[in-house]
């Protein structure tokens, strides 16, 4: 075996393109799969664990009459809930405004990441993002409204993870809005002080509790965690990386780990004369598979052990680009241990069983047939267009094809890999954009939104009044919006699926909420007011269609009806000019393009991810489709050789044999499309319950115009980079060969 | 003389290993003749004809075939070279798998300028009901005899035979030297047979023996019997 063992490095001398292709493919689909499992990990693992260990609030409240320390502990012990009172207040500095908190001591804790926790009323903690964006360490001095206070540390709030001044804000910045906390004591030196209530549950009672709250103390709003997004997009981010990695991941390692597997079959399966060379010196069956099996082993192996290397020096820049938005965590970065046991195991594994299969397979063969190289007999051929008259070049084509099924699949799998990664990232990009235009379009004619802090009666002078608010449905933790609507309005396009018209006073549901419901028209539907508790049963009479708004629609008069409001009641008024309005009665004031500004915000969380796809999605198809290109070159030495014998020029050459895959590239794209569309569609579906939103799977004709390109110009790329190869075949070869 | 080799020399390896595959081979053959190549293994016979076929260089030496000189071609004018004017018919066949056997012959008269007729071909060499067959379909006489009308398609002026009946029984080589005869006669084709086989140089022209990459002997064959008279 000593002696035979030496073949391992002159193999790999001979066959280093090979080598080099299958080790890489399998080092990226390594990386691919440790760094974002791992990343997701650090990311998920990360969030939810601050906002448990620092008790992050359930939901938060104000109300009418205020709730004091005796009533807190009263509805504590009533409901086994945890309560606090927080308190804060938004000071101006000239460069920037900090919104100071009172340190709590139940909900909303602070997570310390540097430094220690204040002691004292002259420290404070700041929020790291902020802190580094203004250049603030531990040990230094901040002012705050003229006093000076010393920086204790740098902490985190589990319900500011996502730092938004305001709720409607798009774009955060961090030098420009801080979060400050103190002491209790320090606190209350401050002035125009504001609070809320932060509830946990310790049971499922929330509606229970609400409905106390609403009998005894009028709550003014309520806010759960599910829809704030200071708390929920980081659970967001954690759902939907964790929806990509868990539908594209899989998909993509295995596609990977199979063409590798089937070329190495392939390549084994050409060794048959050496094969039969062994067993005609004596050498044992199991002397033979091991001999083999290291060969499979060098891709696998070396291929894993590289992509685990690089993702140890990947996974915390790929979480921190990632999770930019969000407040800098002292993330957990360690390599997922299941991932990392895939990694080592699944590629060595199937080379290592493709590999056997071949072996044992030559094995079962008669060694003189082996020797003859002839051990797969005489097939019988497809007499597919034999005596058509087509030429003879186009005959070989497709006949090479369909004789060599299992060749034509794995280049077919080789293109689709990249292939299929790259638009699924335009899938994702096209499909958002879609919803944008379609949202714009659901959201109707409208150009100004002007969002209430109060309840009006009195008419609108230029405008549509509309009567909004939260609910839920019943026995769901997913919140819609219930809109009155007055009578024929002209600032919104609702168009139903059916094509009827709507009837004024009934029941509509956007698709979108159709969708997370389950619910179709006729239906009944129970839902419960947030505010109140209070219980009501609908029956839907259509579904409008707008994928973007998890929305019931109704007359204003059923609206104010089930909010318990006298009937022409009002807290958002459209328009589509600009209306004087009394400023101090509009909480929001929002213009179309605000909206599509915060559709864009949205999808630009996810593109991030989306580019990274794109790119490697580039290499994966660089180098997968090298790979099969290359094993269809030494798949047809023997055919190069002897063309060049004949007299073929090596343009003809590269024309008659190399170009016999160029068919594929449209197949190929065709098939991944396909795929992608599928495959985002069945993701997409599961957005409905993570996101409330409905995505349809689309794709534009420019981006399947990338897709094809980028396929078509890896594709030519490696076949350019292996025509040299060709080049190289030995004409003598086909002298030599008695393959037949 | 049609081919004229000259002190033809070809080594492999250095040093030490250094080895005269051809070491001073002069060879002469007059168009139109049968010459058969005799000689051990190791003689230098296939690297003769990889010279004559324009396959491989020599490190010296000069080769002039109809009055072309060969060794100063460039690999474009060699493969030129090759298209036109060489035929070669393989041990084993090299036909390729996938085509069937008219789709094979076409594979060369396709890129010949002026081709024999395929028809003409394959009805010379009894072919032409087979034509729809592939490869793996036929017995090795008639892959063999497939291989010889794919070499003499394109009606090249020496056809270069490697060990042709090499893989083949008594009966069926017979029947492929009867061909090769036939294309010769038909054709009027330069014919050159290198074989391990002495009893095929009764049905040559030309008799050349190597021996340690020099030509031993060349005479021209005065008992040649046809090729189905032969013992083999």
């Amino acid at each position: 075996m000593m002696n035979l063992n030496r073949r391992y490095r002159r193999n790999l001398r001979h066959s280093l393109s090979f080598y080099i292709s299958a080790t890489l493919l399998t080092s990226l689909g390594v990386l691919f799969l440790i760094s974002m499992y791992s990343g997701f990990y650090a990311i998920d693992t990360g969030f939810a664990g601050i906002m448990k260990t620092e008790n992050v609030e359930d939901a938060q409240f104000t109300t009418v009459l205020p709730i004091d320390e005796d009533g807190m502990r009263d509805l504590e012990e009533e409901f086994h809930v945890e309560l606090e009172k927080i308190r804060y207040v938004d000071i101006k500095e000239p460069d920037f405004t900090v919104r100071v908190f009172a340190e709590a001591q139940k909900i909303n804790t602070l997570a310390i990441l540097e430094g220690k926790d204040i002691s004292s009323d002259h420290e404070i903690l700041l929020n790291r993002d902020f802190a580094a964006a203004n250049g603030y360490s531990p040990g230094d001095s901040f002012s705050i409204d003229g006093k000076e206070y010393l920086v204790a540390g740098i902490a985190v709030r589990p319900d500011y993870l996502y730092a938004q001044k305001d709720s409607t804000d798009f774009y955060l910045d961090d030098a420009d809005f801080g979060q400050v906390t103190m002491s209790p004591g320090a606190f209350s030196s401050l002035k125009n002080t504001q609070a809320y209530y932060a509830v946990v549950y310790r049971e499922d009672n929330s509606v229970a509790f609400r409905k106390y709250l609403s009998d005894k103390y009028f709550p003014i709003s309520y806010l759960p965690a599910e829809s704030n997004n200071r708390i929920d997009l980081c659970r967001d981010i954690g759902k939907q990386y964790g929806i990509i990695v868990g539908w594209i991941i899989p998909v993509i390692f295995g596609m990977i780990a199979v063409i590798v597997a089937v070329v190495l079959g392939r390549k084994v399966k050409k060794e048959q004369k050496q094969i039969g060379t062994l067993v005609a010196f004596g050498y044992r069956k199991n002397e033979i598979v091991r001999h083999y099996a290291i060969y499979a082993l060098i891709p696998g192996v070396i291929g894993s052990i590289i992509g685990i290397l690089i993702s140890l020096f990947l996974v915390k820049p790929l979480v921190l680009l990632i999770a930019a938005d969000f407040e800098t965590i002292n993330f957990d970065i360690r390599l997922h241990v299941p991932a990392l046991i895939m990694a080592l195991l699944i590629p060595s594994a199937l080379y290592l069983l493709a590999s056997l299969i071949a072996v044992r397979k030559l094995l079962r063969k008669n060694a003189i047939l082996l020797l003859a190289g002839n051990a797969e007999g005489k097939k019988k051929k497809s007499r597919l267009l034999v005596g058509c008259k087509i030429s003879f070049r186009r005959k070989f084509l497709i006949r090479n094809l369909l004789a060599n099924k299992s060749r034509t699949f794995v280049v077919i799998m080789g293109m689709c890999v990249g292939g299929f990664l790259c638009a699924f990232g335009f899938i994702m990009v096209d499909s958002c954009n879609y919803l944008i235009r379609e949202g714009l379009d659901a959201a109707g004619r409208y150009e100004y939104q002007y969002v209430l802090n109060t309840i009006e009666t009195k008419a609108v002078s230029g405008g549509e009044p509309m009567l909004t608010s939260l609910f839920e449905a019943k026995g769901k933790d997913d919140l819609f919006t219930l809109s009155g609507l007055v009578e024929n309005p002209k600032n919104l396009a609702l168009r139903t699926k059916s094509g009827e018209e709507i009837e004024y006073g009934k029941y509509y549901f956007t698709s979108n909420a159709a969708a997370l419901y389950g619910v179709s028209a006729g239906d009944t539907f129970t839902f419960v007011n947030l505010l109140t508790a209070g219980e009501y049963t609908i029956t839907v009479k259509d579904i409008i269609i707008d994928n973007t708004q998890c929305a019931l629609y109704t007359s204003s008069a059923e609206a104010a009806r089930l909010m318990g409001l006298p009937a022409g009641s009002y807290n958002v008024v459209l328009s589509d000019k600009e209306l004087d309005i009394d400023k101090s009665t509009i909480a929001v004031e929002r213009t179309k393009t605000d909206i599509k500004e915060q559709l864009d915000f949205g999808i630009e969380l996810m593109m991030k991810m989306i580019y990274i796809f794109i790119v490697l999605g580039v290499v994966l198809c660089m180098i997968s489709v090298y790979l099969t290109v290359n094993m269809l070159i030494e798949e047809n030495r023997h055919n190069i050789s002897m063309l060049k014998v004949l007299g073929y020029k090596t343009r003809e050459i590269n024309r008659l044999v190399l170009s016999v895959n160029h068919i594929l590239v449209p197949i190929s794209f065709a098939i991944y499309i396909f795929a992608a569309l599928q495959l985002s569609g069945l993701m997409f579906k599961s957005f409905i319950s993570a996101f409330n939103i409905y995505i349809e799977p689309d794709i534009t004709v420019s981006s399947m115009g990338i897709c094809l390109l980028i396929l078509a110009g890896s594709y030519f790329a490696a076949l350019a980079m292996l025509r040299k190869k060709a080049y190289r075949v030995d004409m003598v070869e086909s002298l030599k060969d008695n393959r037949e | 003389m049609f081919i004229e080799l000259k002190n033809a020399v070809k080594t492999y390896g250095e040093d030490d290993a250094l080895v005269y595959a051809l070491n001073g081979a002069d060879l002469s053959i007059s168009q139109g003749e049968i010459c058969v190549v005799l000689g051990p293994s190791g003689s230098g016979k296939s690297t003769m004809l990889n010279m004559l076929g324009g396959l491989d260089s020599m490190d010296s030496g000069e080769l002039r075939i109809g009055g072309r000189l060969i060794t100063s071609m460039s690999a474009k004018e060699l493969t030129e070279y090759r298209r036109e004017d060489i035929g070669f018919v393989f041990q084993f066949y090299n036909l390729i798998q996938d085509l069937t056997v008219a789709e094979n012959i076409e594979v060369v008269s396709d890129i010949s300028k002026n081709p024999l007729k395929t028809q003409e071909v394959m009805a010379a060499l009894d072919i032409d009901k087979l034509k729809n067959r592939f490869p793996a379909e036929l017995s090795g006489g008639q892959q063999q005899r497939v291989a010889i009308a794919r070499a003499i398609i394109k009606n090249p002026k020496l056809l270069l035979c490697d060990e042709l009946t090499g893989a083949l029984d008594s009966k069926s080589s017979k029947e492929v030297l009867k061909y090769i005869e036939r294309v010769n006669r038909t054709f009027s084709m330069t014919i050159i047979i290198i074989t391990h086989n002495t009893a095929i140089k009764d049905m040559a022209d030309r008799i050349v023996m190597i021996k340690d990459g020099k030509v031993e002997s060349n005479e021209r064959n005065s008992v040649k019997i046809r090729a189905e008279e032969l013992k083999i």
